[in-house]
This record gives structure tokens, sequence and C-alpha cells, in this order.
């Protein structure tokens, strides 16, 4: 169908055909989920830091981020400019400053939320729906897995994407195809009362 | 005389022979039934060019098969829909079918335009540098960069601007954003319910009864594996078509038959005239078809049931010679039958092809077959009754008539005896001439819609298909024409920012166009002019956002060098490519034109339509671009022949009337015509009354009442000793009539239905007029 092409990657140009083997990390895994709280009702600050290879300084922005409700993202950023961006199944809606929204429903984006929810809910088996889990450790307090996109086309623009955490995520580093790296760390977590 | 039937039973075997024989050869086997209503339609009422379209873009819509499978989550809709597609694959039945992205696919795609890239622009970002909103640009280019999860990082090397993933994501049918995809399947949410999108390409055409048949178990086949699947196509109309066609026929044809075959074993109490009729008839069918196929190859469905009807007629003849028993009851012998009835039947015939020789004149195909199939049909049933009856009746035994048959036979003629033969007649006359101006009057239904109302169930999933997914399935387009392909393509992104500029309540819900796929070599041009003036100027707005994000200087020194080389994409190299068979399909290359010269075209296919007549006006004053409507188009046909069916049938009876004269004198042929020309006229007072439609059905449906009717009265006028031996064959021709007709007014399909309907009140009302006939200016008959 012609509307899957709206989701057409640019990343062509080295795409990678790594496949990784999929290992069970069923012990990990469950000691992950025993680890982590849900995420819904949560706020937290976070500090975004991009790398892109063809910039020659990072891309620095900051802001707060929130789980209102299941499957909803609201990325509130600061700086280096205020917009808020709510990630839903469905796609984005950019909210100005002004409060006009802008709606960007095509299906690359609805695909990237919905990657993006998944990750921040640190639900192993929400997140094993959209990624082969490459490599998982966890001990008494902390973990960390290592994801790739089951999604054939994300696949192509993502290479990996690393995810730490307590009973929070700490934070979510996805390294693209191109060399590109986003680092996103969160901290002052809060709970709204539900 | 019995030399005479004997060379002429020769005669007939050797033609029949050669019609089967022809039709044998002839016949076009993979679609031996036309089902397709427009099939009835004339061709070359419109310009060849549109024609040429309709057909191509008709085929092509045929054979598409739209399936959204139902589920409650996503993964289960992605399961069931990987089985159903597996299924269909294995089923054979299917060119394509496709239910998941395939990333090859729009890597392909993605490389084939990214040399272009700064030829090929989206909308947005073509409004915005002609705005010279640089900043917009440039903030645009920022947040994409800091929104979380985007790919666009990626594209900055080799497109600062990051325009080449805007102008890729305007490449999906206008109006098709409800979907999401996910893993690669297109996915709908609606009221609660997760939908996954499977289209398919039927590898042969519909109307292919084994491909009907194959569809037909495939689809139990899905249902089987616990799949819900709404299903809208072409197919599935013919499917549904053919499943309540069967069902009908085998409801109607069952009871017509048993009806009739009881009818005459209880009357004759002898099993040679039900087979001598059911020989009659059948053969007279036989005939019909085999011709029908000698000359067009196939058969329309409509001409087939409409057809069967009016041959249904020679059931008449039958009934007559045989109740001439009742006439001589034991000194009846069979050589004398003919010199009794044999005047009545052959007058019957007569008159009964005038009738169609007047459908013959009507300028459309489907009215001329009818014509054919009957007027060949009938003449066959009567010369079974002619040449061979005397041979099967020979050694039957004489029964006398059924006494209360007899009795309302007697009773009825004596009532009529009690009438004054002129009031009467004056009366019957008023009728007439009330049903004339009511028919003149009424408003004639043409609307092909109307006469094809599909299965309600399938039309109801198709309707939910196409407000899930916006695809039409019905076709309606605009035709663009031109000289050169650039041509072309420069006028249809004319009406395409019409289109777009139309106000939301009258611009279609979505459409599929070249030029969306494709820009022009005039805009790829004016595209590349508008992306050198990022990077014209004192301060160029490339250095501007260099200065902003810190791009290298090799990433600009790169831009400049490629804005330098820039090469468009070539329309041909575009074809060449096949990136979009189902866009690719909407260019026509080899047009044909009025004046014999050929020109190249493309079509615009619009979804949902919102306002009909701002389509029409975007097309007004071009003649480049046509907005086409098969089914109004159509239906502006029908409407203009329904008045010339009626015109027809009238002079049909004009000269039936001068050539009974002949027999009867002017009076004599004015009582013989006036009850069967009542019964029309009541019959279309009623059904006006009713609020039925009325339609080239109901005029069909007249032909056939006043066929019928004019033997009723023909037969009660040849009938001088004999008056109440004809009534009983009267009133058992009517009985059969309505069994085997009249039950047709209770079908679904709407032909069928204002046919049915107009026959059994008509027959009805026939029937009672008829002895009028036999009344000779006020003389008891």
């Amino acid at each position: 169908m012609l509307n899957r092409l709206a989701l057409i990657l640019v990343s062509f140009l080295s795409f990678s055909n790594l496949v990784l083997a999929e290992e069970d990390f069923a012990t990990e895994l469950d000691q992950i989920a025993t680890l982590v709280k849900p995420s819904v009702g949560l706020t937290a600050d976070f500090q975004q830091e991009r790398t892109i290879p063809v910039l020659s300084r990072p891309l620095l922005s900051q802001g707060r981020i929130s789980v209102p409700r299941d499957g909803e993202v609201v990325w509130a950023q600061d700086t280096p400019y205020a917009v808020v961006l709510k990630f839903t199944a469905q796609g984005m809606t950019e909210i100005g400053p002004d409060g006009t929204e802008h709606v960007a429903d095509n299906p690359m984006v609805a695909s990237m939320g919905r990657t993006f929810i998944s990750l921040l809910s640190g639900d192993p088996a929400a997140l094993s729906a959209h990624f082969i889990v490459v490599d998982a450790k966890a001990d008494e307090v902390s973990w960390s897995m290592i994801l790739r996109p089951k999604d054939d086309l994300l696949r192509v623009a993502i290479q990996t994407i690393e995810i730490s955490g307590h009973e929070n995520i700490d934070a979510v580093t996805i390294l693209d195809a191109q060399g590109g790296k986003s680092s996103i760390a969160f901290s002052n977590y809060e709970r709204s009362i539900q | 005389m019995v030399a005479w039937r004997r060379i002429g039973a020769v005669v007939a075997i050797i033609v029949l022979a050669a019609v089967f024989l022809t039709a044998w050869q002839r016949a076009d086997r993979e679609r031996l039934v036309e089902t397709n209503i427009l099939a009835l339609i004339p061709e070359g009422e419109r310009l060849p060019a549109v024609e040429q379209a309709v057909r191509i873009m008709s085929e092509r819509i045929e054979q598409r098969h739209i399936l959204l499978v139902k589920a409650e989550t996503e993964a289960g809709a992605i399961d069931a829909t990987a089985k159903s597609a597996t299924l269909m694959r294995q089923s054979g039945l299917y060119e394509t079918v496709d239910e998941k992205a395939d990333p090859q696919a729009y890597q392909d795609i993605a490389r084939f335009y990214f040399p272009a890239r700064y030829h090929l622009l989206s909308q947005d970002i073509a409004e915005t540098i002609d705005k010279g909103q640089s900043a917009a640009l440039i903030d645009a280019t920022i947040r994409e960069l800091y929104r979380p999860a985007s790919a666009a990082a990626a594209q900055l090397e080799n497109d600062p601007f990051l325009l080449f993933g805007t102008f890729l994501e305007t490449l999906r049918p206008n109006g098709s954003g409800a979907f999401k995809l996910v893993d690669g399947y297109l996915l709908l949410l609606n009221e609660g319910q997760h939908y996954a999108l499977l289209t398919a390409k039927l590898a042969a055409s519909p109307f292919d009864i084994g491909t009907q048949k194959k569809v037909i178990s495939l689809k139990e086949e899905i249902a089987q594996s616990d799949v819900t699947v709404l299903y809208a196509g072409v197919i599935e109309h013919v499917i549904a078509g053919v499943v309540q066609g069967q069902k009908e026929m085998q409801l109607v044809g069952g009871i017509s038959v048993l009806g009739i075959i009881l009818l005459l074993l209880v009357v004759f109490r002898s099993i040679v005239p039900l087979l001598g009729s059911l020989f009659s008839i059948g053969l007279g069918v036989a005939v019909g078809f085999a011709t029908c196929i000698a000359i067009y190859g196939n058969i329309h469905l409509v001409t087939l049931v409409a057809g069967a009807s009016l041959i249904g007629i020679s059931v008449d003849y039958a009934l007559h010679f045989f109740a001439d028993i009742f006439r001589a009851q034991s000194s009846w012998k069979v050589e004398n039958t003919l010199t009794h009835v044999g005047p009545g039947i052959t007058l019957g015939l007569g008159t009964s092809l005038i009738g169609f020789a007047a459908m013959f004149f009507a300028p459309l195909p489907g009215l001329i077959q009818l014509a054919i199939f009957s007027a060949s049909g009938l003449l066959a049933a009567y010369l079974t009754v002619v040449l061979f009856y005397p041979v099967i009746a020979r050694g039957l035994t004489v029964r006398s008539c059924p006494k209360g048959l007899w009795h309302a036979a007697e009773s009825w003629l004596s009532w009529w005896c009690g009438l004054n033969a002129k009031i009467a007649f004056m009366v019957i006359g008023l009728v007439i001439v009330i049903g004339g101006i009511v028919s003149v009057q009424i408003a004639p239904s043409s609307d092909v819609r109307l006469l094809q109302k599909a299965d309600p169930q399938v039309v109801e999933v198709e309707h939910q298909i196409k407000t899930m997914t916006g695809h039409n399935l019905a076709p309606q387009f605009f035709l663009i024409t031109g000289m050169t392909a650039e041509d072309v393509r420069v006028k249809e992104e004319a009406l395409l920012a019409r289109l777009r500029a139309l106000p939301d309540a009258d611009r279609p819900a979505g459409w599929l166009a070249i030029s969306d796929f494709l820009p022009s070599d005039m805009r790829q041009n004016e595209n590349l002019e508008r992306v050198r003036r990022l990077a014209d100027g004192d301060a160029p707005v490339i250095r501007q956002l260099q200065d902003k994000i810190g791009l290298s200087d090799d990433v600009v020194s790169a831009f400049y060098e490629k804005l330098a080389h820039a090469q468009p994409v070539a329309f041909e190299a575009w074809l060449e490519a096949d990136l979009f068979p189902e866009i690719a399909s909407l260019w026509l290359p080899t047009l044909k034109l009025e004046d014999g010269s050929t020109a190249l075209g493309s079509v615009v296919m619009l979804n949902t339509i919102r306002d009909i007549g701002a389509m029409r006006q975007l097309a007004e004053g071009s003649n480049d671009i046509l907005f086409v409507d098969n089914i109004a188009d159509i239906s502006n046909i029908f409407q203009e022949y329904h008045g010339q069916a009626q015109l027809l049938l009238v002079v049909a009876y004009a000269v039936i009337f001068v050539m009974l004269a002949f027999r009867y004198g002017l009076m004599g042929s004015a009582y013989v015509l006036a009850p069967p020309l009542a019964a029309a006229a009541v019959t279309v007072i009623v059904l006006y009354m009713l609020g039925e439609a009325y339609n080239l059905f109901n005029i069909v449906g007249l032909v056939l009442v006043l066929a019928i009717g004019i033997d009723y009265t023909l037969f009660t006028r040849e009938a001088r000793d004999d008056s109440i031996s004809t009534m009983i064959a009267i009133l058992m021709s009517a009985a059969s009539t309505m069994l085997a007709f009249g039950l047709l007014a209770f079908s679904n399909m709407p032909a069928l239905h204002s046919f049915g309907l107009t026959v059994l009140l008509g027959i009805i009302i026939a029937l009672f007029l008829a002895p009028l006939a036999g009344l000779r200016d006020g003389e008891a008959p």
C-alpha cells in the first residue's frame, strides 16, 4: 500500500543488515519486571543530548516528561525553546506556547511515538512486543537492556537502544544507523496522586 | 397438409442445428452470462476517449478485492491478516496480495527519487519558500532535529533542510491519513475495533464463473480459521448477485414449474399436454439462448430472465391446442385442432413479433438482445405447436373438462354478456386515456443504481470500508487529455490545485493522481529554483542554518555542489521504474480522439465525492479536462431510451391495429385491442398509485402484458362455437403466466421486481377484460 511509503526512512544509505541472535533473557527480564514501577502517573526532568556527525556541537534540550495515562507521553521542553509534544499510539500533537495544536498523524511519527511510549513504560512485556532483547542485565536494584527494533523499517534507522534504570528509567541511549547518538537522562521523578 | 408439415419440420430442424452450431462456435466460454448492467447500454454515446478511459478504469476497479480484517487487538488483526493473506496466495486467485509493507520497496522508492530531491518539494515547503519564510524553514528543521525519537538526524548530511523526508511523506494517496503502520501492516482503530487493510488484485475478471466459485470457497476457508473480514469489490457484488439470482431462480422457478405441472395435470388428466408444453417452452428458451449466443457470443442475465418470461407466452399456444379437446369432447380429432386454433395462435404470434420488432428499433443493445431472444424463442415454440403437436397428440386420451372450471368459465362469460358492450367499451376507453396521461406524466426513474441495487449487506459493508478507507469503487474521475506527456501533467497539476482550493465541504475525501507522485517537468524546475533561492543572496538561508546549528562546511558545500548539477526525474524513467503500479495505471498513453488521432491522457480518481456539482464545475469550459461519472451518464442514457421505448410501443400497436382491422374491421380491431390496452393503462395507474418505480423494466413488462392480452382477445374473437373451451384455455394461460412471471414481483432484484409486478397486475386485468373482444357491438358472443 502506498500509505506505507510515508514510513520510508531515508537512512538507506548505510543500511545495516546485521542480524542479532535473539537470546533468552527470561531471568533478567523477570527481575527487571519486579524492579520497575508502573510509569503511569510519573513525572520527571529530562535532559536530551543529541550528537550528529555533521554538526559541530551537540543539540541539548531540557524539560519535564510525564506519563499522564497509559499509552500517552507528554514531552514538555523548556530549552532551547518551549514546546509541548504529546505522543499517543495515533501520532504526535505539537502544542505551541500559545496553545495552538499541530497534529502530525503520519504513520512514521506514530510508529516512532509508539516505540517511544513502550520504551518509557520500562515494562519488559511491552518492550518485547516491539523489540528484540539483545542483552539484559539485572541485579538487586538496577538493570540495563540493549534492544533492537522488531519493525523492519525502524531497524533501518535505529541500530540499538540502550536503556537502564532502577525502579524508574534513568537513561535511554539511541544509536542511529548513521553514527548519531541520542542520550536522554531522567531525574527528579515524582508521582502525581492517582 | 401432412407433407407440408413434414417439409416444415425438416427445414426447422436444419435451421435449428445451424443456430446451435454457430452458438457453440461463437460462445464466449469465459463469460457466457453477462451480469454487468452497464453492458446493456449503447456504445458510442460518449466521446471515444471517455469510453476508452471508462473501460480501462472499470477493468482496473473490477479486479480489486479489498479486505478489512477485524480483531479485538492490534496483534490479533495482524495475525489474522497474515493468515488470510497466506490463504489468498495459496488459492492462486490473485495476481497480487498486498498486506504488509515491504521495506525493500521503500528503499527502492527512496533510492529512485533521492538524486532528484531538490526537484521534488512537498506542497507546504514550496509555499513556505514562495512566501520567503526562511525563518520558518530553519525553525522547522531545528524542531525536527530536537524532537525525541526523530529519524531526521540521518538525513542532514545530504539534505540540510530535511526537504526529502517531507516529500516522501506526501507519496501516498491524498486523504489516506487514517491508517497507522504497525510492523508493516496498515492498521485502523474504529469504534474500539482494530482493522488491518489487505488489498488484492484478482488474476481474472470477477465475472469469470470459475473465479466466482473459487472466491466463495476461499471466503469460507478464511471464515473457518476464525477470522472476521469485511470484503469490498466488484467481485462481492457479482457473488451476491449470482447467489441471490440462483436462489431466486430456484425458488421462483421451482414454485412456478410445480404450479404449472399441477395445473396441466389436474385439468387435462394426461401427461401429453404437460410434456408438450414443457417441450415448447424448453425449446423456445434454448433457441432464444442459442440465437443470442450465436449473435453476441454471450447473453445478459436480464435478457435471460426477462426473455425466458416472454417466451413463456408460448405456453398459451400449447394450452389452446389442448383445450380444443374440451370443445369437441368425444368427437375430438387431432387433425381438426389446428383448423380451429391455428388462426388464433398465428395471429397471436404475429402481434407478439410486431411488439418485439418495436423493441428492435430501440437503440439500446439490451432491448435489442431481448427482442432477438424473445422473437426467436417464441417462433421456435410456435413451430413446435404447429409442426409437432399434431404428431405428439395423436394418441391423446380425450377426457371431459373438470366441472368446476367449466362452470367458472361459463359464468364469467355470461356475466360479460349481461353488459352493454358499448358502455363497457367506452368505460375502458376512458381508462386507457387516463392511463395514457399518467404514463406521460409519471416521472420515470432511470437511475441505474436503482436498477442494479445489489445485496444490501454487500452495500453496507462496502459503505463501511469506503468510510474507513476512502476507497472508491465507482468509476468517477477526471480525464485529462493532451498532446504531450508534459502537457497532460501540467494540466493535471492545475486541476489538482483547484481541487485543493475547494472548501472542505466540496472537496472529495481524497484522490489518486500521477502528478502527486511525480510533478511535471515544469513544476520540478520551479522547485529547483525555490531551493536555489535558499542558497542565493548576501545572507543565504543555508548559511543562517549553518550558524544556528553548527552544520559542517562540507555539508554546505555539498549542498551548493548538488544544486549546480541537480537533474530532474524524467517521466519516462518514472514509468519505467514502475514503483507505483497502481498510480502508473492512471496513465493512458494511447487515447483515441474523435477525429481518429491519438492523444495522451491521465485519470484523477476521486474518493467519496461530496459535491458532484463542484466536480462538474471544475471541468466546465475545458476541452482537455472532463469529469466522468459513468453511473450518472448511464442513468441519463437510460432515461433517454425510456421515452423512446414508450413511443415505439405506441407505434407497434398502431401497426397491430391496422393489421387487425383488415380481418375484423375498424371497430372489431378496436374491441380486440381495447382490453389489453386498458390492462396496460390500469397497470400504469396502479403502479403510480403504489408509488412504484417506473422504469424500462416496467415497459418490458407492459410489452408482455400487451402481447399476452392480445392473445386473450384474439382467441376470444376467433372462438365462435367454442367460446367456453377458449375461456378455459385463457384462464389456464393466465394462471400459468402469473405463476411463471408474476412471482418475479417478489424478487429482490429491482429490475425483476418491476417487471414481475407489472406482469402480475396486467395479466389479472387483461384476463378480466378479455371477453369484451367477444362482444360484437352489443351482440352476445
